[in-house]
């Protein structure tokens, strides 16, 4: 049986289905009867997803308006 | 904050091509931020600010050949990395790889064993939107991201910031796909111990 270490160490390849078959078993076995290893995998995947649409930065608004007119007068010039 | 939903791929590209100053507005308040956290990784955080914004020009200059074979957000996150490659790192950083390598033998998350110490608690604050909408954990976040070292911190914005696929990723950083992804999960696992941490003890 694989320990919680081991199990964890494995979440991001099995989130991202990158376990081969066995891997992926023994995987799902242990998250079967252990629940601070199925929550971990879960918090993983939470984590992920508010990566994915976090807003760390804001462009400034100057950043914004230079941007804009860069496009302007790049598009206006094809 | 979450990003407002853009109009689909295909009509997104052709009214970007159609001189759309609006729509091209949202779309750099939408990519903006993960473009940023790929320069800010990749070329360090004094001249991050640059490198996005040369990958907009660059992005604005070639948008007429885009030619949608990948989302236009991966299209503007590999303008950015190939941007903030060119670049060099100015400012030193201070985490050793050495230091992170050492976590498997002393995480005290776990006992000798391998059990969990104290067990593993369930989130109070636990989908995406929630986490998204507490601003002191963002903040955490934010910070933590930061201190992760380089590869780590280049391998997440690459991949869960910026959405990018291994391959890319790999070919990007030249390194191994196995090398990838022992990167990616330790500092995905930083990151999910930085959120469970904030939440145990509202501290970050
Ligand atoms: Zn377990």
């Amino acid at each position: 049986m694989l320990s919680c270490k081991h199990t964890i160490a494995q979440g991001t390849d099995y989130l991202d289905k990158e376990l081969g078959f066995w891997r992926k078993v023994e995987m799902k076995m242990h998250l079967m009867i252990c629940v601070n290893c199925r929550r971990y995998v879960k918090q993983l995947k939470q984590t992920v997803i508010m990566l994915s649409k976090g807003q760390f930065k804001q462009p400034s608004k100057e950043q914004i308006d230079q941007l804009k007119r860069e496009y302007k007068e790049t598009n206006s010039k094809q | 904050m979450t990003i407002e939903s853009l109009p689909p791929e295909d009509e997104l590209v052709e009214r970007l091509k159609n001189n759309d100053v609006q729509l091209f507005e949202r779309v750099v308040k939408a990519y903006h931020s993960a473009m940023y956290g790929v320069a800010y990784s990749i070329a360090g955080q004094s001249i991050a600010d640059e490198v996005v914004q040369e990958a907009w020009v660059s992005a604005i200059n070639a948008i007429h050949k885009f030619e949608g074979r990948s989302a236009l957000k991966s299209w503007l996150i590999r303008i950015t990395a190939n941007e903030a490659k060119t670049r060099l790192r100015k400012e030193s950083r201070s985490v050793s790889l050495d230091a992170v390598d050492e976590n498997w033998a002393t995480d005290t998350r776990f006992t000798q064993q391998g059990h969990w110490a104290e067990g593993n608690p369930e989130w109070d604050i636990s989908s995406p939107d929630d986490l998204l909408a507490a601003d002191e954990l963002q903040d955490c976040v934010k910070k933590h991201m930061v201190k992760l070292p380089d590869n780590q911190q280049q391998i997440i914005n690459l991949r869960d910031v910026g959405g990018l696929d291994m391959d890319t990723i790999c070919n990007i950083l030249d390194i191994t796909a196995s090398n990838a992804r022992v990167l990616l999960h330790r500092a995905r696992d930083k990151m999910q111990q930085v959120v469970a941490r904030f939440q145990r003890t509202g501290e970050c």
